[in-house]
């Protein structure tokens, strides 16, 4: 379950990337509707995507880094409204938070199991303003959620067994610019240069006999920059892959890849 | 320039030679024969303080002044510290599956960008060094995606135990037991890791200086050069209601002693709670005896005890009566509800009756005695107030130096529940210290659930959960 806090902050940073896709939607739209080749119809795409997600995180004083897979079905709705990209993705991912120690517990814990299954959802979304020559430019926004399944684990060694439970949580926003080149014919490269901000929280209980304890470990994303470059490839009429990759330059773990096939309905 | 170098190497002799003649003549024995001294000045000090009812009764059975101390070489090895680190940052270990050639491993390691690398024979594991910018993580985690790998792991850093450098410490079995012959009275056998593992705990915890154990006795010396910069002020003495808790007894100094003897001064022993304080409350007179309404007073005084950052957070009590009382449970409760960690001795009485406070299971934790081998002492009370166990045979701690015989060191050998209640003591103070936040039921938890089962399996009435571990009280539990 996720804390009050947690959740309430999640919400604040969802209604701020909706505003953030919505207004800019509404005003560039004007702006948008004079220049023709903006005005395609709407089109739908599904498709599945793959990512390896690596970010440097940090918690109280520690440099760590968050290790995640993940496999999303995703649907992204062309040129909604004349002017946005909007893509919605929802799927099942693991996230390896090794090396968090928990010591405010009663037993101090220090979590080096490995990966944890959760659930991933998000969104994201991209408005074209302008274009320059071959270029098109815009603004670009996602957010992702993951929410991890708790995790337990036995502890040994004391009077008798107690019993441990993980459960981690972790979301990502990010807003930022985008360059698409459109010069060739059936690829189209990409660069986006975001401002991206990750936050989380890994809690972790356990109980002995009737020894209790809970701790909650706040986890921030450390380099706030991050730099995707990636392509639309064009494998036929309807098919599209995306490969993606993006870094964080000023973190020393951060390098990320997504690998996406879709549709075109 | 052959002259000057001929003296310089006769010099060099000379010395040499005076330097051994020197170390000789210290190994060479004591001005007395230390088992005679103990024998003739060993006295009893339990008797018969419980005569009256509710009479405090001290709870060591004997004490012994301590042996000619002799001087013992010394090395600093605490000096070299945990980095911290797990594992090294740059090398890894390999084993790939047999049948492999020789050809195919080098490749197969040039491929996940080794610098280099040797083989451990016999066992086939390759140590291998990363090149610079390769994170051992990534390695690990793509070697052990390769089928011809049948091991990948990091190269786990080794440390050396928080071992002081105080000249007793090779006599607190208590503390660290090597097994094999030990140096206290009588030299006895002892068992391999018959002790509270307090170098293991001491690598993740050493203690708050402002978390004070107040210790509720004879007063404390202050003056002892162990004792000297490890006691906050010179306390409360109820007895002769003033601001000098001085011992003039002797009990309360050795208690104190154990819990928080200044550590790694390479002079005298170890305390359990290192970076620790004391406050001393004297509530036993000269001759060890007290009554229940001093404890009543000092228990209410050492709970609001402030001084700046600093606050009373265990309180040892290494005396007890057989009467209970409700004022005094009153007072304990009052302590225990600020969050403050009660321990008192169980009583040496050798029979089935926890004497109070011990015996108020709620709010206190009741310490039997164990010896070197993890028996319990003959001495020891049992019942199933006793939540835990730990040693209190032959414990070397503080004596006043003024009680001090001449030509004898400040320290004494002593047996009893009132030794073992302050390892236990010491022991909260380090809970406490690492986690302030946890509460007082939560610690006592922590401290009767992670002791070593050393008597019939599970709980019992004579070692409670058994001997305390301090090192699994506080090290990382690794989920893995």
């Amino acid at each position: 379950m996720l804390s009050k806090k947690s959740r309430g902050q999640r919400c604040l940073w969802l209604m701020f990337v909706l505003i953030i896709f919505l207004a800019p939607g509404l005003k560039t739209q004007v702006k948008l509707q004079a220049e023709s080749d903006f005005n395609q119809p709407a089109s739908w795409e599904l498709g599945l995507r793959f990512d390896l997600f690596n970010r440097g995180i940090k918690w109280d004083s520690t440099t760590s880094s968050l290790k995640g897979m993940n496999l999303v079905a995703e649907a992204r709705g062309k040129n909604l409204g004349g002017t946005v990209d909007l893509t919605v993705f929802a799927g099942a991912g693991n996230t390896n938070l090794n090396g968090m120690l928990f010591d405010q517990l009663p037993i101090t814990l220090d979590y080096q199991a490995g990966s944890i299954t959760g659930l991933i959802l998000g969104l994201a979304a991209d408005w074209p303003l302008t274009r320059i020559s071959d270029f098109r430019l815009g603004l670009t926004a996602d957010f992702t959620t993951w929410i991890g399944f708790k995790r337990k684990f036995i502890i040994e060694d004391f009077i008798s067994p107690g019993e441990a439970g993980a459960e981690p949580d972790w979301a990502q926003a990010s807003g930022g610019l985008f360059a698409v080149y459109e010069g060739y014919q059936n690829v189209e490269p990409f660069l986006d240069i975001t401002f991206s901000v990750l936050w989380g929280t890994f809690k972790m209980t356990e109980k002995i006999e009737d020894l209790n304890g809970e701790e909650n470990k706040s986890i921030k994303g450390s380099g706030l920059l991050g730099i995707s470059l990636g392509c639309d490839w064009k494998l036929s009429d309807k098919l599209y892959l995306r490969p993606v990759v993006r870094c964080y330059p000023a973190s020393k773990f951060g390098l990320s890849g997504s690998l996406s096939l879709s549709y075109d309905f | 320039m052959r002259g000057p170098d001929k003296s310089k190497n006769k010099n060099f002799l000379v010395l040499i030679l005076a330097l051994l003649v020197f170390l000789v003549s210290g190994l060479g024995p004591g001005k007395a024969d230390p088992s005679a001294q103990n024998e003739k000045s060993e006295k009893r000090i339990a008797a018969a303080y419980n005569k009256n009812q509710k009479r405090l009764t001290l709870t060591n059975v004997r004490t012994k002044p301590g042996n000619k101390v002799r001087r013992f070489k010394t090395i600093d090895y605490s000096s070299i510290k945990n980095q911290g680190q797990k594992y090294s940052q740059e090398k890894i270990l390999v084993k790939f599956k047999p049948g492999l050639s020789s050809q195919s491993t080098d490749s197969l390691l040039a491929a996940y960008q080794a610098k280099s690398y040797h083989l451990i024979p016999r066992i086939n594991v390759y140590v291998v060094q990363l090149e610079r910018g390769v994170t051992v993580e990534d390695t690990l985690s793509a070697l052990k995606n390769n089928p011809d790998v049948l091991y990948a792991g990091p190269d786990y850093k080794l440390h050396l135990c928080a071992t002081p450098n105080d000249q007793l410490f090779q006599s607190q079995y208590a503390l660290s037991n090597p097994g094999g012959v030990l140096v206290i009275p009588g030299s006895p056998t002892g068992k391999p890791q018959a002790d509270i593992k307090a170098t293991g705990a001491w690598d993740y915890v050493k203690g708050d200086p402002n978390m004070l154990i107040a210790v509720l006795d004879s007063g404390l010396d202050y003056t002892h050069p162990d004792l000297a910069n490890k006691v906050i002020d010179h306390g409360r003495d109820f007895i002769n209601n003033d601001n000098d808790a001085y011992d003039d007894f002797g009990h309360g100094t050795h208690v104190a002693g154990i819990i928080a003897a200044q550590t790694n001064n390479a002079e005298g022993i170890a305390g359990v709670a290192w970076n620790c304080r004391l406050l001393p409350g004297k509530i036993l007179d000269a001759s060890g005896e007290g009554d229940y309404s001093g404890l009543i007073e000092a228990l209410i005084w050492a709970a609001d005890y402030t001084n700046g950052p600093a606050k009373v957070g265990v309180i040892n009590m290494s005396l007890g009566g057989t009467e209970p009382d409700e004022v005094l449970e009153e007072a304990l409760k009052y302590a225990y509800n600020k969050g403050i960690v009660l321990v008192a001795a169980s009583g040496n009485e050798a029979g089935p009756v926890v004497l109070y406070p011990a015996a108020y299971d709620n709010y206190c934790l009741a310490v039997a005695a164990s010896d070197y081998n993890d028996l319990i002492a003959y001495f020891s009370n049992y019942g199933p107030e006793v939540d835990v166990a730990a040693p209190g045979v032959e414990i070397i701690s503080t004596y006043p130096v003024a009680l001090t015989e001449p030509g004898y060191l400040p320290y004494i050998f002593a047996s009893g529940t009132s030794m073992a209640a302050p390892h236990v003591a010491g022991l909260a103070a380090l809970i406490k210290s690492a986690k302030p936040r946890l509460t007082a039921a939560d610690i006592m938890k922590v401290i009767k659930y992670s002791p070593d089962d050393i008597e019939a399996a599970g709980r019992d009435d004579f070692s409670g959960y058994g001997r305390i571990n301090a090192r699994r009280a506080v090290a990382p539990y690794i989920l893995k």
